[in-house]
């Protein structure tokens, strides 16, 4: 019992940080019908950031540090719609083309700039909390902590503000959404923004539990791949939904059987999600 | 130029480069065109449900995966010759393949949800094989030393590997112009334009796009087979990684997806221009960063300008 309550704890903290990866990809594809191959690779480029920004800006405290790394991949997100917004609509192997070129050519260029090694930050030590029989590291409860405040952050910013409203429309039905007066190209545009600096959000809290490489990125694209599909490709609720799926299922795979039957279960999980639920656990997500 | 002649004049150029290379007698170009010319092959085969039937799967790698393991097991265990080995594997790998494209495709998977799909069966197979200690695990199986043993499919010189690399790619080139204008090869690309005019016009939809998909399943294995033999080694994750399934594409798509020579000329294309950077780079520079620079932005290039391949270059921009 104390294992499954340890396991179930794990789980859940994996969980949130595959959501705050896997919401950004999500919200893209909701917009614009594109899935990007490229998704770690940006993750990648917020673990650097943070990585440099902890390591050698002096004392910065970690609250602006977060701030300074969701602003840098804001503009990152600016860079990428940019390259993006002209293949919009193009065939969906020119999407894959694309992003996939995109994420080989950030991986060599991290490869050029900060080599191969691994980079990571000096173990600080974090205390361990214990909660009843589940002992808990401390920075796995801020990750969780911040991973809460985003999502109803998130919540309000769909359902509450204009913003929202027009970004749900545009992912309805784009052409719809024109025709009401909803400027797509503009909600587009802020959608791969948020994309990415929910990334930063993401580095920046991964960062201590992971190290910045240049291909630290790919399991992460790949988990997110199975994430937004579990949740519905589009749906943001599911892709939380999905990403605590993955993350229990991933755990308790490692725990009762091994490491590898985590990998199996998982991507198991995609194909008949895909095969029996096209539109996701919670059958909302969009099919094209 | 019309008609016959640049497809004889592109076969005659790169037949005249693999054979100056062959008599060239340098093992690091041998070897290197041995493995474009590999790639041209494995990019072949999924040009054929790809290019020709529009049924974008990324699941190529298992079906190599599946020719490598089984002839490499096959001969250490039983001693079976991978030359028969090879189409076991083959076996497994159209049976396998049919019935995941099968399930798949009927579910209305298309695009990419079966991108998604077919990467998640071979992925599945990756973290399987991890598994298996007689499958030699994450290490995977290596072939003992043996110096000239042809039906062993081992050879003492790179020049034999060159030769089968080319006739594995001629092969796979031949079936795909045999098919290209007869009924098969129609009934695909009648698919792969409209499924439903093709449907209803009466073709069987679903039985062209896995048949498609059996043809592929057939060449990538027996390709799966060469590499075991060439490499002399197989693990799970040199042959399932993500980047494998995305190079089986890559090539396809920059020489361009559809054309019979589209696989031929992205590989070699491709494979030119990393070389070339690679002599231009000083001394001192990450190579490996280098080519995968080139590789990455000649696919963005590619993507953004001129989504239909290098092919269409050529002029008649009409994919084949």
């Amino acid at each position: 019992m104390e294992l499954f309550l340890q396991v179930t704890v794990d789980g859940l903290v994996m969980g949130a940080v595959y959501a705050l990866v896997a919401v950004g990809m999500t919200v893209m594809f909701g917009v614009m019908r594109i899935i990007n191959f490229a998704h770690g690779d940006f993750l990648m480029i917020a673990l650097y950031a943070s990585f440099f920004l902890m390591t050698s800006a002096g004392d910065l405290p970690p609250v602006v540090v977060a701030l300074l790394v969701v602003l840098f991949m804001g503009l990152v997100g600016l860079l990428l719609y940019l390259v993006l917004s002209p293949i919009i609509n193009a065939s969906e192997l020119s999407h894959v083309m694309l992003t996939v070129g995109l994420s080989i050519v950030l991986q060599a260029s991290a490869q050029l700039l900060f080599t191969s090694s691994p980079k990571w930050l000096d173990a600080a030590n974090w205390q361990v909390v214990h909660i009843g029989p589940v002992s808990l590291e401390q920075r796995h409860i801020l990750a969780l902590a911040i991973v809460a405040v985003i999502t109803v952050a998130l919540y309000v910013l769909l359902n509450r503000t204009s913003y929202g409203r027009q970004l749900r429309a545009v992912s309805e039905n784009r052409e719809m959404a024109g025709l009401v007066g909803i400027e797509s190209r503009r909600i587009i545009m802020a959608s791969v923004v948020l994309s990415t600096a929910l990334l930063g959000v993401a580095g920046f809290v991964l960062l201590p539990l992971s190290n910045a490489s240049p291909t630290v990125g790919v399991p992460f694209t790949l988990l997110a791949f199975v994430v937004i599909v579990i949740g519905g490709l589009g749906d943001i609720v599911g892709a939380l939904v999905g990403a605590i799926l993955v993350g229990l299922t991933q755990a308790y795979g490692a725990a009762y059987l091994s490491g590898n039957w985590g990998g199996i279960l998982v991507y198991a999980m995609l194909f008949l999600v895909l095969v029996l639920r096209p539109r996701g656990v919670l059958g909302r997500g969009r099919v094209i | 130029m019309r008609g016959r002649w640049p497809h004889i004049l592109f076969v005659a150029a790169i037949s005249a480069a693999v054979i100056a290379v062959y008599f060239s007698g340098s093992s690091r170009w041998i070897q290197l065109v041995t493995t474009v010319l590999w790639f041209a092959a494995i990019g072949a085969a999924w040009n054929i449900q790809a290019g020709f039937a529009g049924v974008l799967g990324l699941g190529n790698t298992f079906f190599l995966a599946v020719g490598a393991y089984s002839s490499i097991y096959l001969y250490n265990r039983f001693g079976l010759s991978p030359w028969l080995g090879m189409w076991v594997g083959a076996a497994i790998s159209v049976a396998i393949g049919c019935a995941v494209a099968y399930v798949c495709l009927r579910a209305g998977l298309r695009g990419i949800t079966y991108v998604f799909a077919t990467f998640a069966s071979s992925q599945i197979l990756l973290f399987w094989l991890l598994d298996q200690r007689w499958l030699g695990g994450a290490g995977g199986i290596r072939l003992e030393q043996i110096d000239h043993d042809p039906w062993a499919f081992r050879f003492g010189s790179d020049r034999a590997y060159l030769v089968i690399a080319a006739i594995l790619l001629a092969c796979t080139l031949l079936f795909m112009a045999s098919i290209r204008d007869r009924k098969w090869g129609l009934f695909m690309r009648a698919v792969r334009e409209n499924e439903k005019s093709a449907a209803m016009s009466g073709i069987s939809v679903l039985d062209i796009q896995v048949l498609a998909v059996a043809c592929s399943a057939l060449f990538t294995s027996i390709a799966g087979t060469f590499y075991a033999q060439f490499q002399m080694s197989v693990s799970p994750t040199a042959l399932l990684s993500l980047h494998m399934a995305l190079n089986t594409m890559i090539f396809t798509v920059v020489g361009g997806i559809g054309f019979v020579f589209g696989p031929v000329v992205g590989a070699f294309v491709l494979t030119a221009v990393s070389e070339i950077a690679l002599h231009l780079s000083g001394s001192g520079t990450d190579f490996a960063a280098v080519r995968l620079l080139i590789y990455g932005a000649c696919i963005i290039a590619i993507a953004l300008f001129l989504p239909s391949g290098l092919v269409s270059l050529a002029g008649r921009g009409r994919r084949q």
